[in-house]
């Protein structure tokens, strides 16, 4: 994608090194700018209020706040921006949580180097990574909590939202379900994203449902 | 009784002949009926000719009225007169509660027979007393206010041989009959035979007459005391009370035709028979609204006034002759409508029910007015009453219906409670699933809470401090030589692994639902970037599983291990550049399933001649340990790595 506006990355980790090295590859990369790196929530907090930024990098564990709701708050603020959690294993319990928070995205710390460009590039094309464990989870999710009365229907999951993650629970890549769905493999990303965005407002969906049950609304 | 009731007999007798065998079946016995019975006319009389030569019949007889109760025979100032039998007399003395006549019968005989003779009469009312030649032979029936119930019994008497003379002989009879009502006497014609001869046709009449009443009334007694029995202990169904009282009812009125005395005083128990038919008609009437669960208050209150009323009116004494009249008319023509509610009640359950009760009900209403009738002739009648056979089988069909309802019910009852059992048999085993799952799912959140504990530990621990020892390690490369940034050192490298190595310890931790294609897919997923940049192909010719219970998070592990190995060592050593992972599965389920991974390569191969190396070993080591084999293939240009497993879990 030459010659566009680059995308501006806010950078959230208490881990010095690594956002050094997430600031040396924005660096190479010529369609990212840094916008801010912050290594605590609090700064985090500030940041998101300037709102100059398109893709924020949050990580989890912060000294001074739990990112989950750097995420739940960047996504409320924010709806146009995208966020990545950036995790050490990519497994489904924090990915999860942060997808809830309304993350679209994440990353491997490890892997971080190699991949994010070309990551950061997908995510504001609309496509987000996924993986088989958290796409079975996403399945066993809707199907779960389908028969709860929702305050505001979310619609569950369509036809092909389903079959997309079957395939990916099932191992295929998404350049393998586009050629059998007979899509681009931009689209099933994109079907991930709005799975993702589907998630997240079931979630608070369901904050909400149950808030209201509790007596808190 | 009742002038009306005469009345009504003379319309029907007027019913021209077309009008008795018209429109409805009921009119139409009742015309029969009304008209006289010619089967049970005959049933009595003797016939004309004697069977024997002694055999006679005497229809004429001496008679008189005597002026006063006297135990002798009165004497020519009685003012006897010649009458033909059968007589019927009565006294319209209302001082005196008792009254009587005498009858002279005269007869010849030849000689003094060797054996003694029968005396056969039809009808004989009320009490009496027979002197043969002016000796007492007996007395029929008690003398004494009241007399018993023997009005329209048939007498038989035996004639000593020794009380009978050659040449003519005289029969005495003394009658007594009650003044009240109008009641009157009468003597049927005297048939004179041998005891062989009479005696029959005398046990036949009884039989029939009386015996069989006695019988069917003591029956229908007992069958009143149990549906009274069954009511009690439902008192819901009323239907079976109203039945009960019906039965009762009839067999109360029965016991006027075989009963020595009345169980009442006379005057009272003559009331009572004549308002059971009523009585009995507004049973019937509630027993069919019951029955039928129909709700008519009003027609059961109209009913139950009318009965009152002229039972009140009866018992007072202040019930006008033409009241009578009009009360019993009024309940024939209520008969009909009870009768048709009735077979609409049984119609509506089954076309024969509907025709049984029709029949029954019919026969019954038809021999009911045979008898109305008859009792309102008030006389002598070489008939008897019917209803008392019709109301047996009347209530025996109601009977059988109301059975066949109840053991219906039973049955439904019955299969209810099967029903239900088997319902409660599927709960409880859908209970003991449910907690079954509770079971499962408790465990299973155990093991997740678990499982986040550890994977919290180890990202926010060690997974974090090793990933920052990879920066800084790479930072510091980076700065070392500038020239190899992008490609790991060592030190990197050991850390990459070691974080890669507890990357498939968590990954094996992931829930995965049992979907070996899930397990084998996030290994897939992990290794993509490195696969890609080895410029390696990766087919995935895998097909569906069905979910394997084997795959726990050790046995996970023990496959992405040796999953792992295998690629790499296409990674690193064999320079293939296409890779095919397949999936299946082998075997009966439940009993010897294997599923099996197959990993083939076309790269240069291994040599396996040289010994496995430690990384093979291994992979046999887990492979082993899943109570599976690995098979290893490998020459140039293919090498194919194939684990083979049991799909059950271990134990």
């Amino acid at each position: 994608m030459p010659l566009e506006t680059p995308t501006r990355i806010l950078v959230v980790d208490d881990d010095d090194a690594f956002r050094e090295s997430v600031c040396a590859a924005i660096a190479r990369d010529d369609a990212m700018v840094l916008a801010a790196q912050v290594g605590n929530a609090e700064g985090a907090r500030q940041a998101i209020a300037g709102g100059e930024f398109d893709v924020a990098l949050v990580d989890l564990g912060l000294p001074d706040g739990n990112g989950i709701d750097l995420i739940r708050e960047i996504a409320r603020t924010r709806p146009d921006a995208d966020v990545m959690v950036v995790t050490v294993f990519g497994d489904e319990a924090h990915v999860l949580a942060s997808i809830e928070a309304g993350a679209t995205g994440y990353l491997l710390k490890r892997s971080l180097n190699d991949t994010l460009g070309a990551t950061v590039r997908e995510l504001r094309a609309g496509g987000s990574p996924i993986s088989p464990v958290i796409a079975r989870q996403l399945l066993q999710r809707f199907k779960k909590d389908s028969p709860t009365p929702a305050v505001v229907d979310d619609g569950g999951l369509s036809e092909r939202e389903r079959e997309v993650l079957l395939f990916i629970a099932k191992g295929f890549t998404v350049g393998e379900i586009a050629n059998m769905l007979h899509l681009s493999a931009h689209t099933v990303a994109t079907h991930v994203k709005h799975i993702y965005r589907k998630l997240a407002v079931h979630s608070r969906t369901e904050a909400v449902f149950e808030a209201g049950r509790m007596g808190l609304l | 009784m009742t002038r009306g009731l005469r009345v009504l007999v003379d319309l029907a007798r007027a019913l021209p002949a077309w009008a008795r065998a018209c429109a409805s079946p009921f009119a139409l016995v009742l015309g029969i009926f009304a008209s006289g019975l010619p089967g049970a006319q005959g049933l009595g009389a003797a016939p004309a000719a004697a069977s024997t030569p002694m055999s006679q019949t005497i229809s004429r007889a001496e008679f008189c009225m005597a002026p006063g109760l006297a135990d002798t025979l009165p004497d020519a100032s009685c003012g006897w007169q010649t009458v033909e039998l059968a007589k019927v007399w009565h006294s319209s003395r209302q001082d005196v509660p008792l009254v009587d006549a005498w009858y002279k019968l005269r007869f010849h005989l030849d000689a003094v027979p060797e054996r003694s003779l029968a005396m056969y009469t039809v009808a004989f009312n009320r009490s009496g007393r027979v002197f043969v030649n002016g000796n007492l032979l007996r007395e029929l029936g008690a003398m004494r206010d009241p007399l018993p119930l023997n009005w329209d019994r048939a007498q038989y008497l035996v004639l000593p041989a020794m009380m009978l003379r050659a040449g003519d002989n005289e029969i005495e009879i003394q009658q007594r009959i009650h003044t009240y009502r109008g009641e009157s006497g009468w003597l049927a014609p005297v048939r004179l035979g041998s005891e062989d001869e009479l005696r029959p046709i005398w046990q036949r009449r009884v039989f029939w007459q009386s015996d069989i009443v006695r019988l069917l009334g003591s029956c229908t007694f007992a069958i009143g005391l149990l549906m009274l029995g069954v009511w009690l202990g439902r008192r819901r169904d009323s239907m079976y009370f109203w039945f009960g009282c019906m039965a009762l009812s009839w067999a109360l009125q029965s016991v006027d035709s075989y009963a020595e005395m009345p169980p009442l005083p006379p005057l009272v128990w003559e009331r009572v028979v004549v308002c059971m038919p009523v009585l009995r008609g507004v049973l019937m009437l509630m027993f069919v609204l019951s029955y039928g669960g129909m709700r008519r208050p009003v027609v059961a209150t109209v009913a139950w006034s009318y009965f009152l009323c002229g039972a009140v009116a009866m018992f007072s004494g202040s019930m006008p002759p033409v009241g009578m009249d009009l009360w019993f008319l009024g309940f024939l023509v209520a008969s009909l409508y009870f009768l048709y509610l009735q077979v609409l009640v049984g119609l509506r359950r089954s076309r024969v029910e509907g025709v049984l009760l029709l029949c029954a009900g019919t026969l019954d209403m038809a021999l009911s007015a045979h008898d109305l009738v008859l009792f309102s002739e008030h006389t002598w009648a070489d008939r008897f009453y019917l209803a008392h056979y019709s109301a047996p089988l009347y209530l025996f069909v109601i009977g059988t219906i109301l059975v066949r309802r109840f053991t219906e019910s039973l049955s439904a009852h019955e299969n209810l409670a099967a029903v239900l059992e088997q319902r409660i048999d599927e709960k409880a085993a859908e209970l003991e699933r449910n907690y079954e799952q509770l079971v499962e799912a408790r465990r299973n959140e155990a093991l997740a809470l678990e499982r986040t504990r550890i994977m919290s530990e180890m990202h926010d621990g060690i997974g974090s401090q090793l990933t920052m020892a990879l920066s800084l390690v790479r930072q510091m490369d980076r700065e070392h030589d500038p020239e190899r940034a992008g490609e790991d050192g060592r030190v990197a490298t050991v850390l990459r692994e070691s974080i890669e190595d507890l990357q498939l310890i968590i990954d094996s931790l992931e829930p995965v639902e049992n979907d070996l294609l899930t397990v084998l897919g996030t290994l897939r997923y992990r290794l993509q970037d490195r696969l890609g940049k080895s410029g390696i192909d990766l087919h995935w010719n895998v097909v569906d599983l069905p979910p394997l219970p084997m795959l726990t998070p050790h046995s996970v592990l023990s496959i992405l291990r040796i999953v792992q190995e295998a690629f790499a060592n296409c990674l690193k050593h064999s320079g293939a550049d296409r890779i095919a992972v397949t999936t299946g599965l082998q075997g009966e389920p439940g009993v010897d399933e294997m599923a099996h991974i197959v990993i083939v390569d076309n790269g240069r191969g291994i040599d396996l001649s040289r010994g496995a190396g430690r990384g093979l070993e291994n992979m046999r080591r887990r492979a082993a340990a899943l109570g599976g084999l690995l098979k290893i293939l490998s020459q140039a240009g293919r090498t194919e790595v194939r684990l083979e497993f049991p799909t059950l879990r271990p134990g």
